[in-house]
């Protein structure tokens, strides 16, 4: 929560992947955290970045911002964002696909206690799930599906498989 | 049983405990399942 409040004063994100099933109950752990953050100038990431560091985060990948920006970000590379130690860290990302940067137009907004995240609609977050096929992923996506069942378009999540290119009925 | 079924049955009986699960958290209150979540994420961390 507080690397979300950090970037948040810079750019808009949205949270996607396991954490999203985690923070709706499932049992299981996990070494990070997806997040996807709009492509940016470098100035833009220079600012977030030191920001990140003046408050005691690390950059996993290099110290160096530009080589951050240039080699990781964008090519498509993942950075990785930790305090003090290394797991858990935050994973983020400029989107590589279209379903990605639609996760960042059209993400929900999680409010609990005092705080709020961006979260990926969670039709998409179902689909994207079956897409990515391990058992813990399809685990992921059967437990948002029944925990939200009564409030979720199921053939929303249904044709966000179709453009993935997979059948998500046999599981829903 | 050969190894495919082998692997159907145990994923489809993961997947029972995931929904049995979700139903529980569901009917629960908060506290009650975030506490268990809570403990058993707790316990693998400090192995």
């Amino acid at each position: 929560l507080d690397v979300v409040d950090i970037i948040k004063r810079h750019t808009q994100y949205v949270i996607v992947s396991g954490y999203v099933s985690i923070l709706f109950g499932r049992t299981r752990t996990t070494e990070d955290i997806d997040m996807v953050i709009p492509t940016m100038a470098f100035s833009v990431f220079e600012a977030l970045a030191r920001d990140l560091k003046s408050n005691g985060f690390y950059f996993l990948n290099s110290d160096n911002v530009r080589d951050l920006y240039d080699t990781y970000l964008t090519k498509q590379i993942a950075i990785r964002i930790g305090r003090k130690v290394a797991v858990p860290n935050m994973e983020v990302k400029f989107p590589k696909i279209a379903l990605e940067q639609e996760a960042l137009d059209k993400a929900i907004t999680v409010r609990f206690d005092e705080h709020e995240l961006r979260m990926s609609p969670l039709e998409l977050q179902i689909a994207f799930k079956f897409f990515l096929g391990s058992d813990k992923d399809i685990e992921d996506a059967v437990h948002l599906y029944e925990i939200f069942k009564e409030n979720l378009n199921r053939e929303k999540i249904l044709l966000y498989c179709k453009r993935l290119e997979i059948d998500g009925s046999r599981w829903i | 049983m050969d190894l495919d079924e082998f692997k159907k049955r145990n994923r489809e009986e993961r997947l029972w405990f995931v929904r049995y699960w979700a139903d529980y958290v569901k009917n629960h209150p908060d506290s009650d399942w975030s506490r268990q979540q809570a403990d058993f994420i707790d316990s693998v961390m400090k192995r």
